[in-house]
């Protein structure tokens, strides 16, 4: 049973790192990679949280990426008090915000995939993918 | 990677409870155990809502660009010896090292420094094949490290390459753990190098304030290691991490002002109004020290 779900897992996961390589990496330039591939498989419903730290004197390229079927996800960069600094909605596979702070500090990303009318009962996932790029400001 | 349910909710209720103790770290600089109790009970039901927590660690590379500015020197003696690298045997320490030859590489990158970076490349290379990350495309590195010699941003992207390759196909492989040393030693070495690389030329403010910033970071590693197994020697590399946080929960804190943003030349700027805390000498000293003894638990 747990080979199985990991099995599963990793399967899953080779999906987003394809999906990722294909519609998110070739927006990170000019900015270089931070070396970590966040992507996980969502369900209409479903929401994802990661706390990012940003330093001043570094310039940012945050993009979010999403399989189309995931349509109208939302993301919002908040800090602790829950001030917005940033929210979009996808219309496209992905959005990406170039930014930089003041103070540095963590800023929390969160993302909310929408429920969505599914009348055959069929559960379909797609891929979500945060990436984080930087360079010197 | 998505992590299953149950997982993902004790990470969640462990992350958000962390996301109030900074909060409250804004307001007092130690918070009591009952406090952190009753701050995690609160986010329970705000918890329950949120299925996936991703992490997100400052890359070496980016460490070693803010301590640049801040004015330190490229010291090669002050680099792991990457002749010691075959005397890590088990998969933790050879991780960690990856983790530590990795951070020098970046220093050596981005201080245009190629053959240092070549060599601290090919020991990268040699213990992420010792741990199983694919061959295949490593090759390709190297060629486009010998095809652009002597050009400082290639070789920065291709090391910045190497290590999402490298995290990517360990998240494939379901070896999360793995890829936390990775961060967990890069991290350290980071920290390690930018307060011993310094010279008259330093702005000790300068690298005061970085490390002061490094708090979540540090919240997210103290994270990620909950997750990757209860060996001797992780146990003690995590005690040495919390006794780090302690460190940080000396700090004062510093009033915050209102947050505001702008839009500049395309690039949006956020003004958080949450100034760093203040760190005393002393504290940074500890911390110093501390980051120096757990680097030499690692490479020993």
């Amino acid at each position: 049973m747990l080979a199985a779900s990991l099995i599963a897992a990793t399967a899953l996961f080779g999906q987003c790192k394809g999906f990722t390589k294909r519609n998110c990496l070739p927006e990170l330039a000019p900015y270089l990679s931070n070396g970590q591939l966040n992507a996980a498989q969502f369900t209409p419903g479903e929401n994802a949280q990661v706390s990012i730290n940003f330093n001043k004197g570094i310039s940012y390229r945050l993009i979010v990426c999403a399989d189309p079927y995931l349509e109208d996800l939302n993301y919002q960069l908040t800090n602790s008090s829950g001030i917005v600094f940033k929210s979009d909605t996808l219309q496209d596979s992905h959005s990406s915000a170039d930014l930089k702070v003041n103070q540095t500090g963590p800023l929390n990303l969160s993302i909310k995939v929408p429920e969505k009318e599914n009348a055959t009962g069929i559960v379909r996932s797609g891929c979500v993918t945060i990436l984080i790029g930087f360079k010197e400001d | 990677m998505k992590l299953p349910s149950l997982r993902n909710f004790t990470l969640t209720l462990a992350i958000l409870g962390l996301f109030a103790c900074q909060e409250k770290i804004n307001k007092k600089p130690v918070e009591s155990e009952e406090d952190k109790a009753e701050i995690l009970l609160k986010s329970k039901e705000k918890a329950e809502s949120i299925k996936t927590i991703f992490y997100s660690l400052p890359s070496p590379s980016e460490l070693t660009i803010l301590f640049k500015k801040e004015g330190v020197e490229y010291h090669y003696d002050k680099l792991h010896n990457t002749l010691e690298r075959d005397k890590y045997i088990t998969t933790v320490k050879k991780g960690l090292n990856l983790g530590i030859y990795g951070a020098d590489l970046s220093y050596a990158g981005l201080f245009a420094k190629h053959s240092d970076a070549i060599q601290y490349f090919s020991v990268s290379q040699l213990l992420a094949s010792d741990l199983g990350i694919g061959q295949t495309f490593q090759k390709e590195f190297i060629t486009r490290l010998e095809n652009n010699a002597n050009n400082k941003d290639t070789l920065l992207q291709v090391i910045t390459d190497f290590f999402l390759e490298n995290d990517s196909y360990l998240k494939d492989q379901n070896q999360q753990n793995i890829s936390t040393y990775v961060l967990v030693g890069g991290w350290i070495e980071g920290l390690y190098l930018g307060t011993h690389m310094i010279s008259e030329k330093t702005n000790a403010e300068g690298i005061r304030e970085i490390i002061i910033g490094q708090l979540a970071s540090l919240n997210n590693l103290l994270l990620l290691l909950d997750d990757v197994g209860k060996s001797q020697e992780m146990q003690l590399l995590k005690s040495n991490m919390e006794l780090l946080r302690s460190y940080y929960g000396e700090m004062e804190p510093v009033e915050t002002e209102e947050a505001k943003t702008k839009i500049e030349e395309g690039e949006l700027i956020i003004d958080t109004g949450e100034e760093l805390a203040v760190m005393s000498d002393e504290t940074f000293e500890k911390i110093k020290n501390l980051v120096t003894e757990i680097r030499s638990s690692i490479i020993r």
